[in-house]
């Protein structure tokens, strides 16, 4: 732990130094409700924010809507009298296929790191399948650099509630799991009151709302291994055991999973985005962003910057430059931008004078470059969890790699050799 | 690759050793079960790919071959005691 302590150290206005104001914010007393219902639009001009934590012009928010929301509170309460739930009643009048159909249609991708299409994820349980099925929430935010979903969990732990209802009808599971890190101790705690609260107004348990659909969500606390955020190293250790990922094939835990029946793995902030594209629909949501880069994303930039923390943007329509410029007010003064590592610790460093010269005969300078996973892909990096980590000339690039370079030491799983005797070694 | 990274941090390493540092990570990528081979291996390689002259100014060419904290650092070729 000492390790991640120290990468936390590097991405300056990360988890640790934000929470003060977080704490504040819990125990900031009741609710009082919304001027807008959800169901109607979804600018964000009608929601009042904390002075100080308003989103900047540039952001779209989403799934942060109700993060640093003035008067709104982790409730049940809070959250129906904001239109809360509406959208589980809506999806469960749907036929499931036409759910897994409109997230398809909405190109919605995976938000933990590999940008894999979680429609089509939904879609690899075999269709002849007789065994339950399970769905499970990543909650093991653990790459250091990313820091988005402790603030759904902490702030809206409901969303995640009603987009982890709608996914578990839309894949037929009865039963979900969230696999929180053991860092969020107090994320768990918020988790559960949430869950007994939407179990108490029968949003979830046995005949949600009438339909004859049943769902249990369970929180489940990890032990804070680094590597069971990868999703076979957390079925493994979900279901007692040590931590080791599995050997592929197959592929996807969507075909052999947990308890060896099939389960979709899925990040907390991609489940969130379910219940935002039942709202608006699957076509409506993919003119967010850019195409094949649909709908929003939270950047969480943290590093050599004015104003570090999480920017809900849409994907692909803020380059790197506006990031640092625009979004956080721009370097520290004096001080000239050496790299970036654009998406957790464990994307591509991208130099700061670099110019990326593209397949399809785009240059980019590094200020340029979209924050879409396609460009920065091509570009040689990757768009990952989110977390961008900003230096500029003060860091010595030796004692960066040095300090990743202990993080991943001290969290390989020591089950393959390469991975466990080179890198410590 | 912590190793070597400590030594480099520490001054006492070698510039032969960013090159180790380098084929290290390349022994990793594509060789493990699971994604964190890349994960690890993907920071090393890029920052040395892209800072290697950094990295090597923070080395000292005298200390090739040399025993520093009971390990011998990377002699370059040549040089070898």
């Amino acid at each position: 732990m000492r390790a991640l302590m120290r990468v936390q150290v590097l991405a300056a206005g990360s988890d640790g130094l934000s929470s003060p104001p977080l704490v504040k914010f819990f125990t900031n007393g009741a609710c009082r409700g919304s001027r807008r219902p959800h169901l109607s639009g979804m600018s964000s001009d009608a929601v009042q924010y904390l002075p100080g934590k308003e989103p900047h012009a540039r952001e779209r928010r989403l799934i942060f809507r109700n993060v640093d929301r003035s008067g709104y509170d982790p409730s049940i309460d809070c959250y129906l009298k904001d239109g809360g739930y509406e959208q589980l009643k809506v999806a469960l009048k749907m036929e499931k296929t036409a759910i897994i159909n409109e997230v398809k249609v909405a190109g919605l991708r995976g938000r933990g790191g590999a940008g894999f299409p979680t429609g089509v994820k939904w879609g690899f349980i075999p269709p002849t399948n007789t065994k339950p099925v399970y769905l499970i929430c990543n909650a093991d935010e653990s790459e250091p650099g990313t820091f988005k979903d402790r603030y759904i969990i902490h702030q809206d732990p409901h969303q995640l509630v009603e987009g982890m209802a709608i996914a578990c009808f839309a894949v037929g599971a009865k039963l979900a799991y969230i696999y929180i890190r053991e860092e969020f101790p107090e994320g768990a705690l918020i988790l559960e009151k949430a869950i007994a609260e939407a179990h108490a107004k029968g949003f979830l348990g046995k005949n949600i709302q009438g339909t004859g659909f049943d769902c249990e969500i369970f929180v489940h606390r990890g032990a804070g291994a680094y590597i069971c955020g990868e999703e076979t190293g957390l079925i493994e250790s979900l279901e007692g055991k040590r931590p080791y990922p599995r050997i592929k094939p197959p592929y996807f835990p969507a075909a052999l999973g947990l308890y060896m029946c099939p389960t979709i793995v899925n990040n907390v902030e991609s489940l969130c985005h379910v219940k935002h594209i039942i709202q608006m629909g699957g076509a409506e949501y993919a003119k967010l962003g850019t195409p094949n880069n649909t709908g929003t994303r939270i950047l969480c930039v943290s590093g050599d910057v004015q104003k570090p923390g999480y920017y809900e943007v849409e994907v692909g329509k803020v380059t790197m430059g506006e990031v640092i410029d625009v979004l956080c007010g721009g370097l520290k003064p004096g001080r000239k931008l050496k790299a970036i590592i654009p998406g957790g610790s464990s994307a591509k460093v991208l130099r700061a004078d670099e110019i990326f010269k593209l397949k399809d005969g785009r240059e980019l300078s590094i200020t340029d470059i979209p924050t879409d996973f396609d460009t920065m892909a091509a570009c040689g990096s990757m768009a990952g969890s989110g977390g961008v980590i900003i230096m500029d000339d003060s860091r010595s690039m030796s004692w960066v790699i040095n300090n990743l370079n202990n993080f991943y030491a001290h969290e390989s799983c020591g089950q393959c050799t390469p991975a466990a005797k080179e890198v410590s070694g | 690759m912590k190793k070597i990274s400590d030594r480099i941090v520490a001054g006492k390493a070698s510039p032969d050793d960013v090159d180790t540092l380098e084929t290290v990570a390349n022994q990793i990528e594509g060789k493990t079960i699971c994604a964190f081979g890349e994960a690890c291996s993907w920071p090393t390689q890029s920052f040395i790919k892209k800072f290697r002259d950094e990295l090597k100014g923070d080395c000292k060419p005298e200390l090739a071959g040399r025993v520093v904290n009971g390990e011998t650092t990377v002699a370059a070729a040549g040089l070898s005691a």
